[in-house]
């Protein structure tokens, strides 16, 4: 365990010194990720303006705290692994990966985490740019904002895990692209990235209850807001560790085949 | 006369080069639809609530998304797929073999990649257009048309200018790659009309990224809210920005000393 811990906080400060020095690299991505929301933003106000200051139960205040702590979260459960995990196999990096006795999503995962530890420095700046730009009046419940925080964690372990369960079928298909764009589509409209659930047709919400996509990103978002009962939170987070556990299994039965699977390329 | 032999051949030499891979035909098929069902999806869930947008009826906005899926297209047919081998070439010093050609260097950066099978993307653009168009009633006169074209052209120029401008930057730095990825976002804006904007944005997506220029003023143009003023402004615009970003490209070529001799 003692081994284990050292290992992880080496490699956390490897990776941390790796953005630190790229920096540039993570400020673009950021700021490029900026202008989804923005452009929502924008769209979801002027359509409350013009329907009389509510839709789906989100005043035009709403939709701008909405869409402002929108950023916080996708920066936080975004995952770059299913774009990466092609090329790694392509040139043959998982060859030296497979000889160390460590599964080789712990190094992934802590090079991830350290991005977004250091992603903080440039996150917290451009949220409060954007709160004096569009001056929303926040009113945060106690104990949501407070529960708000492990949630967020959930969302963006149960994000990594699935992402990098659908990485994994690289080692089967060289098109886990088109897999990824697929995926992406599908939770771009179920998961709450172009507008809150409530906003969209009931049959979209229907669909939306049935995936996993809601609990990675809309549960935080409406949990900050304090849109939700104790209850139903309680509720959310037992949907958030079901669906940790299926993508968990999903990703330890993939990787046993993946792993077998796996001839040297490169090198 | 020259020229267009050249790029004839380059188109040639670029056709055959991606009929080897078919497959990646259907790959672009899906893509594309994938793209198309985002831009409907998206507007279809705006008019679950509402009728029209700050003034643009349903139609309306359906034009605007087939224009800004042209004006996509065109820049990652031709633009996009040049300025990062433009990128490359400076970095890597593979600049030289272009520079030593009998022709003009910026027209053979700007043309020597052409990503072919990437039209399908302007082809589906051209249909929500046609789509949108029939919807509008065919209210649309010849003058209109013109202008339509004409405007779409200089958002077309316009585009290439600023991707220009900003790939020459390598001649100075080495990180451009995440500036290009920028702009390349900001782009996205232009789904919507730029007049549904606050002042601010809309003055950054005029004059930083001319996403006004590149989807709404042809969008204008077709929905007849065209007038004289915007026409001639784009018009001088289009000149200025394309002698400006060939000044800026012959700046940084001054500069650049070949990596690779």
């Amino acid at each position: 365990m003692h081994t284990h811990w050292d290992l992880f906080a080496t490699h956390f400060r490897i990776s941390l010194m790796g953005w630190v020095q790229y920096r540039m690299g993570l400020v673009t991505q950021l700021l490029a990720k900026m202008v989804e929301p923005i452009v929502y933003l924008v769209v979801w106000v002027t359509i409350a303006r013009q329907s009389g200051g509510v839709v789906g139960g989100y005043t035009e205040n709403d939709f701008i705290v909405y869409f402002i702590t929108w950023t916080y979260v996708r920066q936080m459960t975004i995952a770059w692994d299913p774009f990466w995990m092609e090329s790694r196999i392509r040139h043959g990096e998982f060859n030296a990966l497979f000889l160390r006795p460590i599964h080789p999503i712990y190094g992934d995962a802590v090079n991830d985490v350290a991005s977004k530890v250091f992603g903080q420095v440039f996150i917290v700046p451009i949220m409060l740019a954007l709160v004096l730009i569009f001056r929303p009046q926040f009113q945060f419940v106690g104990w949501s904002t407070l529960a708000f925080v492990p949630i967020l964690l959930m969302a963006y372990v149960l994000r990594y895990v699935l992402s990098y369960a659908l990485a994994i079928s690289a080692f089967w298909t060289t098109r886990v692209t088109a897999l990824f764009q697929l995926y992406i589509a599908v939770e771009f409209f179920v998961s709450g990235r172009i507008a809150p659930l409530s906003v969209l047709p009931a049959w979209v919400q229907q669909v939306a209850s049935w995936l996993p996509f809601r609990w990675m990103f809309y549960f935080p978002l409406e949990v900050l807001l304090g849109r939700l009962t104790p209850a139903q939170t309680l509720r959310g987070v037992g949907f958030q560790l079901a669906w940790l556990v299926f993508s968990a299994l999903l990703l330890a039965s993939l990787w046993r085949s993946a792993a077998r699977r796996y001839t040297a390329v490169g090198g | 006369m020259e020229s267009l032999k050249l790029l004839r051949k380059l188109l040639q030499i670029n056709a055959l080069n991606e009929l080897q891979y078919r497959a990646n035909f259907f790959m672009q098929v899906f893509k594309s639809l994938l793209e198309l069902a985002f831009g409907l999806v998206g507007l279809s869930i705006v008019f679950y609530h509402t009728e029209h947008l700050a003034g643009w009826a349903q139609a309306e906005l359906l034009a605007v998304l087939g224009v800004y899926m042209v004006i996509a297209g065109i820049t990652r047919v031709v633009i996009q797929p040049n300025m990062m081998q433009l990128m490359r070439d400076v970095h890597r010093g593979d600049l030289d073999f272009k520079l030593v050609k009998p022709v003009d260097a910026q027209l053979l950066v700007s043309t020597w990649e052409i990503e072919l099978w990437k039209l399908l993307e302007v082809l589906l653009g051209a249909g929500v257009l046609a789509f949108a168009m029939y919807q509008l009633g065919g209210l649309v006169s010849a003058g209109q048309a013109l202008g339509f074209g004409l405007m779409l052209l200089c958002g077309g120029l316009i585009v290439y200018s600023f991707w220009l401008l900003i790939t020459s930057t390598a001649f100075w730095f080495v990180q451009i790659w995440g500036l290009l990825q920028l702009f390349d976002s900001v782009y996205q804006a232009g789904r919507w009309p730029v007049t549904i904007y606050p002042t601010w944005m809309r003055l950054v997506l005029t004059f930083m990224v001319p996403v006004a220029f590149a989807v709404t003023i042809p969008a204008q143009a077709l929905t007849g809210r065209l007038n004289w003023p915007t026409l001639l402004l784009t018009l001088a615009l289009t000149g200025f920005f394309l002698t400006a970003s060939r000044w800026f490209w012959k700046v940084g070529l001054r500069r650049y000393a070949g990596a690779s001799a």
